[in-house]
């Protein structure tokens, strides 16, 4: 345990009448990979939308300790206007990478991701949904974040892919990074994830490390984070 | 990151949909042709009431998809807007826009003045009326943010035009009632109040009118709907959530 990345305490977000999160406590710890479980509609998406300061909470705290903060949505959107490489250039110049830094960073990630860098003097919008999720981890690695969050991180993605990615998560927690992730895909998720949250009807009811969980808990040994959300969500 | 480096994103970002848009040059081409033809056909003169006329549209016409379409497009969910600053984003738009028009406006008019000079006339006289024009187009700009807040892709600035042409009928079909008004805007000589707030009222919908003579002392009200219009667009976006409806 290294400290808190992210606290959220007492967060609520309704849309008129409807409440979507009605209580979000929890904590991400640093260094860690969290992956944040829910049924569909549970307000996985709106809790991290009220997080990132997308949408504005009616009630709580949110606490971010980090210097960095680099953020993956589930399909990623860009303006019909903008072509890869602008997108490249305002994040490099938001973070004041200087060229030589931006070019070691592109080199280093597009390979990993298996992104064709020829497709940047394109139209962002126009590319694969595929391309436009491999473009929009590119676009969060390059500033280095010390806190990623992934809104289904495997959407759109194919096997290959998913196991870059994967492997990507690793050595950015390996580094000292915190990955928050949030998903359907428990079971690409399991042999990662270190903790884990589970928001059901828009309250969040259990958060705990995995691997103690397991181990202190009744599920047996041969569970897993599936079991883990259908004890808590099913 | 610091602020200065937000804002240089900010300002690219403005700059490069503005370009996207090529209304940019469209507005200003258009613009150019009607001066040019009205040169042609009459006189330097009538050329240059054409362009002071005319210009304040290069602000609204620029002024188009500022806000909604962005906020509900899903483009602003991405790692260069968090912590709220996609509000900052849209803030700065319209300044921007309003910049942008004012530099393509002076060099339009610096460009005419010349043209003017080298066939020995000269519109520096007209001066006061070109600074009127710049409060008449920040206007503009004002209120098609403030529409952009309701009105998606353009249609903030075809509410503006159809209203104004609207206007225009309504004063048409009943100008024998309107001589006052009309009378007033000819001389500059206000007989009562009433004719005052008709004109007030004319020129919140065409702010192109205070050109007419030109009514510097209305322009004081065009500053106060342009002050009015980016603090009610201000409060609008500080309000503001990203997402489709």
């Amino acid at each position: 345990m290294t400290g808190a990345v992210l606290e959220v305490r007492g967060l609520a977000k309704s849309f008129g009448s409807v409440r979507a999160v009605k209580k979000a406590d929890f904590t991400v710890r640093r260094g860690t990979i969290t992956t944040f479980l829910g049924p569909n509609g549970a307000g996985k998406t709106t809790t991290l939308r009220a997080v990132l300061g997308f949408v504005t909470k009616n009630r709580g705290e949110v606490v971010v300790r980090a210097s960095r903060v680099g953020f993956v949505p589930e399909q990623p959107v860009f303006f019909p206007w903008l072509q890869g490489l602008d997108l490249v250039r305002l994040t490099a110049r938001l973070v004041r990478l200087l060229p030589d830094e931006l070019e070691r960073r592109m080199s280093d990630l597009a390979p990993q991701l298996h992104f064709d860098r020829g497709l940047l003097p394109r139209r962002a919008a126009a590319y694969s949904a595929g391309n436009r999720k491999k473009l929009a981890y590119l676009l969060a690695l390059l500033t280095a974040p010390d806190l990623l969050i992934v809104d289904e991180p495997f959407s759109a993605l194919d096997p290959p892919a998913i196991k870059d990615v994967r492997a990507l998560f690793l050595a950015l927690r390996d580094r000292g990074g915190t990955l928050l992730l949030s998903t359907h895909l428990i079971a690409e998720v399991e042999r990662i994830c270190d903790d884990f949250i589970v928001i059901r009807e828009g309250v969040v009811v259990a958060q705990d490390n995995l691997a103690r969980f397991l181990k202190t808990s009744n599920l047996g040994s041969e569970a897993g984070l599936e079991k883990v959300f259908f004890l808590f969500a099913g | 990151m610091s602020s200065r480096d937000w804002l240089a994103v900010t300002v690219r970002l403005a700059w490069l949909k503005t370009r996207a848009g090529r209304i940019w040059l469209i507005a200003p081409a258009a613009l150019l042709a009607v001066v040019a033809f009205a040169w042609v056909r009459d006189s330097y003169d009538t050329a240059v009431k054409f362009f002071l006329g005319l210009f304040p549209y290069v602000f609204l016409f620029l002024g188009a998809d500022m806000v909604r379409s962005e906020a509900e497009s899903g483009a602003l969910e991405c790692g260069l807007f968090l912590g709220g600053r996609f509000r900052e984003y849209l803030m700065l738009k319209g300044p921007f826009l309003a910049a942008v028009a004012a530099a393509i406006s002076l060099l339009m008019f610096a460009g005419l003045t010349l043209a003017g000079l080298a066939a020995g006339r000269h519109p520096l006289p007209e001066a006061g009326r070109f600074g009127l024009g710049l409060v008449a187009g920040v206007y503009y700009t004002a209120l098609a943010g403030l529409l952009s807040t309701r009105l998606r892709a353009g249609s903030n600035v075809l509410a503006v035009v159809v209203a104004q042409a609207a206007a225009l009928l309504l004063v048409m079909f009943t100008v024998t009632s309107r001589t006052g008004l009309l009378n007033a805007m000819e001389t500059g000589v206000w007989p009562d109040l009433k004719t005052r707030l008709e004109f007030m009222a004319a020129a919140a919908l065409i702010p192109n009118l205070v050109l007419s003579r030109p009514l510097y002392i209305f322009s004081l009200e065009l500053v106060a709907l342009t002050v009015l219009a980016f603090f009610w667009q201000r409060a609008i976006i500080r309000r503001m959530e990203l997402g489709r409806p």
